[in-house]
């Protein structure tokens, strides 16, 4: 762990040798870090924007397979290989996501509190910011709020239901389990919804108590995600989020 | 079919399954966020649930036996669960 924190530093203290900011080093990490992780991230991105494009055909399964949940799964995945999805990438590689979550946060945060590395003294000026400080004028924060819920609108169109089986089971106990079921399924979706909202504000609030070049990579990374967001989907529930606020402030207006 | 729990560690266990279901949905956002990618599950039946249900019918050690066992054989197409 530690050796490959070492790494991780090396290359900021490079970089900050580089554009003798620790500001601009962090910027730069951020694209070179998320530049790497691209190559993971495009087949992700071209499974949720194909899983979108099946929906109606997986409608259509779930009413051929009513009540009959192996059946239902078996021609899921049946479907998922014909237009060669691959939607199961698992938990695991979550949990390899988790750990260099943790890495991250650990060497930005040696990075940024530490004011000399391997004889390298560290600028923390970085135009009104002292990164290794709090933003005192809280545009840090409010930018990485706004930015937070930007993606959040663009990459959760609507807060749909997660995919539960039709509740039509002759047997009453079957029905109760089902219901209970579809009960976790929209108390998961009311929380996506939830979400939506929520992340954003705990962003910022979060970004008020952590030193600014923390911030400063946040809002980069959140920033670099919506673009690349919107080179996959456009800008997906964000223009939904738009119409249905456009709608409720002119009521007259009519939503396509 | 589902059987209610009356031991307390399948209670624990459970509401600890529960428990996660809940903090999911914030893991997903900050691993798009900060990473730009988070792996999605498409079964009808997530693990978590999946494992629930087999801690209610085999009782607790089994049931998170056959939740992990699902977990780790969790590949492309894989229907076999």
């Amino acid at each position: 762990m530690q050796q490959i924190t070492n790494v991780f530093l090396e290359i900021l203290v490079q970089l900050h040798n580089i554009t003798g900011s620790l500001g601009w080093s962090i910027l730069a990490f951020t694209f070179l870090a998320r530049s790497i992780l691209l190559p993971l991230s495009l087949p992700s991105l071209k499974s949720q924007k194909k899983i979108k494009e099946v929906q109606p055909e997986l409608k259509k399964l779930q009413e051929k397979h009513r009540g009959d949940k192996k059946a239902l799964q078996v021609a899921q995945m049946e479907l998922y290989k014909k237009y060669n999805i691959n939607p199961l990438a698992g938990c695991l590689p979550q949990i390899l996501q988790l750990g260099l979550l943790i890495l991250l946060y650990h060497v930005l945060i040696n990075f940024i509190s530490t004011p000399e590395i391997n004889g390298v003294v560290l600028n923390p000026k970085f135009f009104w910011l002292d990164l290794a400080h709090a933003d005192k004028l809280y545009v840090l924060p409010v930018l990485a709020g706004i930015t937070q819920l930007i993606l959040s609108l663009m990459i959760a169109p609507g807060g749909e239901v997660r995919d539960v089986v039709p509740n039509d089971s002759k047997s009453k106990k079957v029905q109760v389990e089902n219901k209970k079921e579809e009960d976790m399924a929209q108390m998961a979706a009311t929380m996506q919804k939830q979400m939506l909202f929520v992340m954003p504000v705990m962003t910022a609030f979060l970004a008020l108590s952590f030193p600014s070049g923390l911030a400063l990579y946040w809002v980069a990374t959140t920033v670099f995600s919506i673009i690349q967001q919107y080179f996959f989907s456009g800008w997906g529930g964000l223009s939904l989020y738009s119409k249905r606020i456009l709608a409720k402030i002119r009521p007259t207006t009519v939503i396509k | 079919m589902s059987k209610k729990l009356t031991h307390s560690r399948g209670l624990v266990v459970v509401w600890l399954i529960h428990g996660y279901q809940l903090l999911h949905p914030i893991l997903h956002q900050l691993l798009i966020t900060i990473l730009g990618f988070s792996s999605t599950c498409r079964q009808p039946e997530s693990c978590s649930n999946y494992t629930i249900r087999q801690i209610r019918n085999h009782g607790t050690m089994i049931g998170l036996k056959k939740g992990f066992s699902r977990i780790l054989k969790c590949r492309s197409y894989a229907t076999n669960h």
